[in-house]
């Protein structure tokens, strides 16, 4: 299942954070198969333009890397970008269009966030396409449904909460929040586009705490994240993770497949496989 | 042209309908492909066709006609026959038993089991959350009743608490396990981080879909939380991370988690890739079930030549086990946590 390109995968550019990128060079060159250049990309989004495209190569001999990954260092557009976040998609292909890599899947990493005074916190990147949960969502359903259980909103702890939702795609999305006792929040995402959406809204008057779940679906999939942050301050960050599908797996499988599975799992504990 | 021609000639185009036009891939060729291997992945198609390789513009809308296809595998004119008959020839043997096998084996329920860390300390809460609710709460698609057991664990792996609950669709579960384990474990010094674990075992007391029901957890302070949802132990390794070096502004640490009933070596070592700079290796003696909280730190020296560069950590464990990044401001009152 040799192929020319990784999927390409985005990271969010949350305002009020430096955002530093480095992936270690053996994890690209792990799922290299044959040598050759590889034309690595780094592009910046906001607001529907690219703010910065990068492009480089590397070069496989002998099924070794002549040089290393760049590391990526973007420093917080806050202020420039008007308190709107951004994104960074990066990508990895054959320069000559034939088959280098071992499969698609994106090569995972965590970016770090940082800032001076402030706690740093990282975050994973998300697939821009072929997500594997969300395609098996969409195959089992027909519909794009993304889900967060851990909302936790307190005005007296100064909990605050957003969804940031990421539009890498040219056609204009729409999105429905909704939480389990019938509350909604509605938005929109531009083409390339990020939207944050203050779960804050959601606290009825003279309300101080609320905690529950939500479930978000939209005219298009979209790449989610979910901010714990001061309420008061949402530029200080607590943590930044990503949603996760409602969940078509199933949760009984045949006795046959179950031996496999957990023939697999044991072969994993020994380290047989990874 | 009649009616029925005009409808007739939209259904033929619509499925000679090129999805990519690098590689020519029709709507039709998809079905088909499907049709005869409905277990074939979105990667597989990918790799097999070349479809949505060269230029990428048509990923998104090759994902769409792939989940299409695979809910209706019969749909479109060229699927006819035994469907099941065409998938099975186009398996190898090995597929071919396994398949056979699975079709005649009883359903039984999968045990889901993940293990996290549970942090305490002075004004640190942790919670478990399991929630069981129907897709867009609309009353439909909803997770089974789960039967979930918490195993919590002290550091040197002892069980000290056992909770266990059915989770029925359409509720959810929150249970504070930070203070069961402070109650548990000897006094913390002021500024010290406590550690243990706590097993979480999940099955569907009736087959169905797993739904909204992967645990998370969330750490609770005075003035901030976080959390992370759950995720099974890792093979031996290596594996490899990046962080910061701040002490000003954060402390780090890893929470070591031991995946099996025997103690282990997880072997860490930082900094990386620093010119000048040797790397130590850090030796932590996991016990049986048990948990490590390892602190990042650095010599004066070092974190001078490293400045404001990433630190990479790597390590090796000897088996399953898991580490968890958990990043404190100094005083402890905010937190994040990451599985690694």
């Amino acid at each position: 299942m040799a192929t020319s390109f990784i999927f390409p995968s985005i990271s969010s550019l949350p305002p009020g954070y430096d955002c530093t990128i480095s992936i270690p060079t053996a994890r690209l060159v792990d799922k290299v198969i044959r040598d050759g250049k590889i034309r690595c990309a780094m592009r910046i989004f906001h607001d529907g333009k690219v703010e910065q495209s990068q492009e480089y190569f590397l070069t496989i001999e002998n099924r070794k890397s002549t040089t290393e990954l760049q590391k990526l260092f973007w420093p917080d557009h806050g202020t420039e970008w008007n308190g709107v976040a951004g994104f960074l998609e990066i990508s990895f292909r054959a320069d000559d269009g034939a088959p280098m890599f071992r499969d698609t899947r994106v090569i995972s990493f965590y970016a770090i966030y940082s800032k001076p005074g402030k706690k740093s916190f990282f975050s994973d990147n998300a697939f821009r396409y072929g997500a594997p949960p969300t395609i098996n969502q969409i195959a089992a359903f027909g519909q794009y449904v993304d889900a967060y259980p851990v909302v936790h909103l307190d005005r007296k702890r100064d909990l605050g909460e957003t969804v940031t939702l990421i539009n890498p795609y040219e056609k204009p999305v729409r999105a429905k929040i909704v939480t389990h006792d019938g509350r909604e929040l509605r938005a929109k995402v531009g083409p390339n586009s990020v939207t944050n959406v203050r779960l804050a809204e959601i606290l009825k008057d003279g309300e101080d705490e609320w905690s529950g779940h939500l479930q978000l679906t939209a005219t298009n999939r979209l790449v989610t994240f979910h901010i714990k942050h001061s309420l008061s301050d949402p530029t200080v960050i607590s943590d930044h993770e990503h949603l996760d599908p409602f969940r078509g797996d199933q949760t009984h499988f045949p006795l046959s497949q179950m031996l496999r599975l957990r023939w697999g799992l044991l072969m994993k504990k020994h380290g047989f496989i990874t | 042209m009649s009616t029925d021609t005009i409808s007739r000639a939209v259904a033929i185009s619509d499925e000679e309908n090129i999805i990519c036009g690098c590689t020519s891939l029709s709507l039709a060729a998809l079905r088909s492909r499907i049709a005869k291997n409905p277990s074939l992945t979105f990667e597989q198609l990918t790799a097999e066709t070349g479809a949505g390789t060269k230029c990428t513009a048509c990923l998104l809308d090759l994902e769409y006609h792939f989940v299409e296809a695979q809910r209706a595998p019969g749909a479109g004119p060229i699927v006819n026959g035994d469907d099941d008959k065409s998938a099975d020839t186009a398996l190898s043997l090995k597929q071919r038993v396994y398949r056979w096998l699975d079709r005649n084996s009883p359903m039984v329920p999968y045990p889901f089991t993940n293990t996290v860390p549970v942090v305490y300390g002075d004004g640190i809460e942790q919670w478990v959350w399991i929630t069981n609710r129907s897709m867009l709460f609309e009353g439909n698609r909803c997770a089974p009743n789960m039967h979930i057991e918490l195993i919590l664990r002290s550091p040197n792996g002892k069980i000290v608490h056992v909770e266990k609950k059915d989770v029925v669709s359409e509720t959810s579960w929150r249970y504070e396990v930070g203070a069961q384990l402070a109650k548990a474990c000897p006094p913390l010094q002021p500024g010290e981080l406590g550690c243990g674990s706590v097993e979480i075992r999940r099955s569907g007391l009736s087959a169905g879909i797993r739904g909204t029901t992967r645990p998370q957890i969330e750490i609770v302070t005075q003035k901030a939380a976080c959390a992370v949802h759950s995720q099974a132990m890792s093979g031996p390794g290596p594996h490899w991370f990046g962080c910061l070096y701040r002490p000003q502004y954060e402390r780090m640490f890893f929470g070591m988690l031991n995946g099996v009933n025997r103690p282990q070596k997880v072997v860490i070592r930082y900094p990386m890739g620093i010119p000048g700079v040797d790397p130590v290796a850090h030796v932590e003696r996991l016990p049986a079930n048990g948990c490590v909280l390892h602190e990042l730190k650095l010599p004066k020296d070092v974190a001078t030549t490293l400045g404001d560069k990433a630190v990479t950590v790597t390590w090796l464990g000897e088996s399953f086990h898991k580490l968890w990044a958990i990043c404190a401001t100094p005083n402890l009152d905010r937190f994040s946590i990451d599985h690694l």
